[in-house]
């Protein structure tokens, strides 16, 4: 069984339908990208998943549990799906430590001593424990988005869901990022990324999906993704992301 | 995948179910059914003692025993919706199908805080209601003798004509007198220090003074000077000296914060074109701060006209000193209260207005 299943999932904005019965599924320990040219739906999708948004036709289910609905307790579905925004998103009145221990301190009811070693356990992982005492606008971008990460994997999630998280960096600081995702993937944590990096997806992915217009236009392993696109606007995308020198 | 891995995964499934289990919120609905329960019968006690005082005090028995049905009526409605939600909730817990009863659950809570909210909201009027009628009615018979009140508007309104006044003069000079103190206090470089600390000292003096001093210092003071003109102001244009030296350097904070919110590239990028400090201020900064300091001027503005009231100390006859008079002629308070009821009056509209202000911003910064 997936571990995530999405049917048909049907999402609108007023007139402008942003998921039109849009199905995926996402297996345990894969990691699938979402590409596709902007607001075809990839962070909608995300924000979908873990109930952000809602959807308004169709569903989603969760260990084969059905987590749209009424009903459905949220804060128990987000302990097991980690979000990592683009924006990062870290609490600027919180230094690094705290911004990482609150969730397991306030949710998981883990002890402080307990949540402090296991966050600097994490950060010195990533190479930041120097910085646990810091606060989030002493860092840079990438190291922001690194410590965004961590506080997502203290949780112990199930599913890691990582919303075009190297959009807002400068360029040289995108590997940094990346390196921790290609670890995490390799450690056999399951993952779906939104994103730009086709390099990046062409290299990490166990699936690559290409969205357009609500819906998985194509999708398959990215050799064939990448190498050889099945769909016309497949092609035409992947032919405007090489013209401008990113593939 | 080994068999070990797959073992983790189905306890991590499990570990899912066993924590996302359905809520039926059982104990939610029982508090929520027991607050509407005392809601209830607290409301109809209050109800039928305030009924029978009244018509003891010689009102008409049907009216009031009509009105009196009224409140009570509705808090038997909120608790019928309190017996909804517990059975909704006995509902999510004997339902075979986890998504029936998952939204059952979900909404057995929410007609609970439902019930809950306007329970609270039911004791509160009914405390206030007590607050009204005991003591012999003390309180209404002193502030809300509603004979005293009509006969009062109409000298009470044409004395508010005086605070209108004073409003809307000073409302016009604080809006031009606070921007250029706040254009003063954002001089730029070495030449500006002067003129900046001059500011500094001024918004600073006149922040810390209270708006009852200064219009006490200027109403009484002035006259008492003997400087040409300034002596034989009348004690309206007193007050709104004093108002707007008071009100300006509060509104001049206002103004700052706003030109210093819209981000130095913009100013970067209008020097670029070779525009002027000035020009650069006029064109570009200016117009973007107003824009987002609007509800706090809008709040300033609703204060203003309430500290019109304060002028009274001075001996200008608005209408709160109209009403004093007939207070002290009356001895009854009543005739403040319609001073108060007018002030109520004119700006409950304007608070409504800054608050769809304030999300019509929010909203435009959500989207953007």
């Amino acid at each position: 069984m997936a571990l995530v299943e999405i049917d048909k999932a049907y999402k609108h904005y007023g007139s402008l339908v942003v998921l039109n019965g849009l199905s995926l599924e996402i297996k345990e320990h894969q990691v699938v990208c979402l590409i596709g040219p902007s607001g075809c739906g990839k962070s909608t999708l995300l924000r979908c998943i873990n109930r952000l948004e809602t959807i308004q036709k169709g569903e989603i289910r969760l260990h084969g549990d059905r987590i749209t609905g009424p009903g459905v307790d949220l804060d128990v579905l987000r302990r097991e799906i980690g979000i990592v925004f683009q924006g990062y998103n870290l609490f600027p009145h919180m230094s690094v430590i705290e911004n990482i221990t609150l969730g397991p301190l306030k949710v998981l009811g883990m002890g402080k001593a307990e949540a402090r070693d296991k966050g600097m356990a994490l950060l010195s992982r990533i190479g930041l424990s120097h910085k646990a005492e810091e606060f989030p606008d002493r860092l840079s971008g990438g190291q922001q988005q690194r410590v965004a990460i961590v506080r997502a994997l203290m949780m112990d999630p199930a599913l890691l869901l990582l919303d075009e998280i190297t959009s807002a960096l400068d360029p040289e600081l995108v590997s940094e990022v990346l390196d921790i995702v290609r670890d995490l993937a390799a450690k056999g944590m399951t993952m779906v990324l939104a994103t730009h990096e086709m390099g990046f997806a062409r290299e990490v992915a166990d699936k690559v999906c290409f969205l357009q217009e609500g819906v998985v236009y194509e999708e398959g392993p990215p050799s064939r993704i990448f190498g050889d696109p099945q769909g016309e606007r497949t092609k035409a995308f992947l032919k405007r992301i090489i013209d401008a020198g990113r593939l | 995948m080994n068999t070990t891995a797959a073992m983790a995964s189905v306890e991590r499934a499990n570990q899912w179910r066993a924590r996302s289990r359905v809520r039926a919120y059982g104990a939610l609905t029982r508090a929520a059914f027991s607050i509407a329960a005392v809601t209830f019968m607290s409301v109809a006690a209050t109800a039928i003692a305030i009924a029978q005082f009244m018509v003891q005090e010689g009102w008409d028995a049907v009216p009031v025993w009509i009105a009196g049905a009224i409140p009570a009526l509705l808090c038997l409605l909120v608790a019928g919706r309190a017996v909804q939600a517990v059975r909704l909730s006995m509902g999510a817990r004997s339902s075979d199908d986890v998504y029936e009863a998952r939204a059952l659950g979900a909404k057995a809570s929410e007609v609970s805080w439902k019930t809950i909210s306007h329970s609270i909201a039911f004791l509160i009027l009914c405390a206030l209601a007590w607050f009204m009628v005991v003591n012999d009615a003390a309180v209404s018979r002193t502030f809300f003798d509603m004979d005293l009140i009509t006969r009062s508007a109409t000298t009470v309104l044409k004395a508010f004509g005086t605070n209108v006044l004073i409003f809307a003069v000073s409302a016009v000079l604080i809006l031009v007198w606070a921007l250029v103190i706040a254009i003063a206090r954002t001089l730029p470089g070495e030449a500006g220090r002067p003129i900046r600390t001059i500011a500094i000292i001024y918004s600073d003096l006149f922040r810390g003074l209270p708006a009852i001093i200064t219009i006490y210092l200027i109403g009484f003071g002035l006259p008492l000077t003997n400087l040409p003109v300034l002596k034989d102001l009348s004690s309206n244009a007193y007050a709104i000296i004093a108002l707007t030296l008071t009100y300006g350097a509060y509104t001049s904070e206002v103004y700052r914060a706003g030109i210093e919110s819209v981000h130095p590239s913009q100013i970067a990028a209008a020097r670029s074109l070779g525009l002027s400090y000035f020009r650069t201020m006029r064109y570009v900064i200016v117009p973007q701060a107003v824009r987002g300091i609007i509800p706090p001027l809008m709040n300033n503005c609703i204060s203003l006209q309430k500290d019109t009231a304060l002028v009274a100390i001075i001996g200008t006859i608005d209408a709160f000193n109209q009403s004093k008079i007939i207070a002290s002629n009356n001895f009854n308070l009543s005739a403040v209260m319609t001073v108060a009821i007018i002030f109520i009056l004119i700006t409950i509209p304007q608070a409504r207005f800054v608050d769809k202000l304030i999300e019509r911003d929010r909203s435009k910064r959500r989207s953007g």
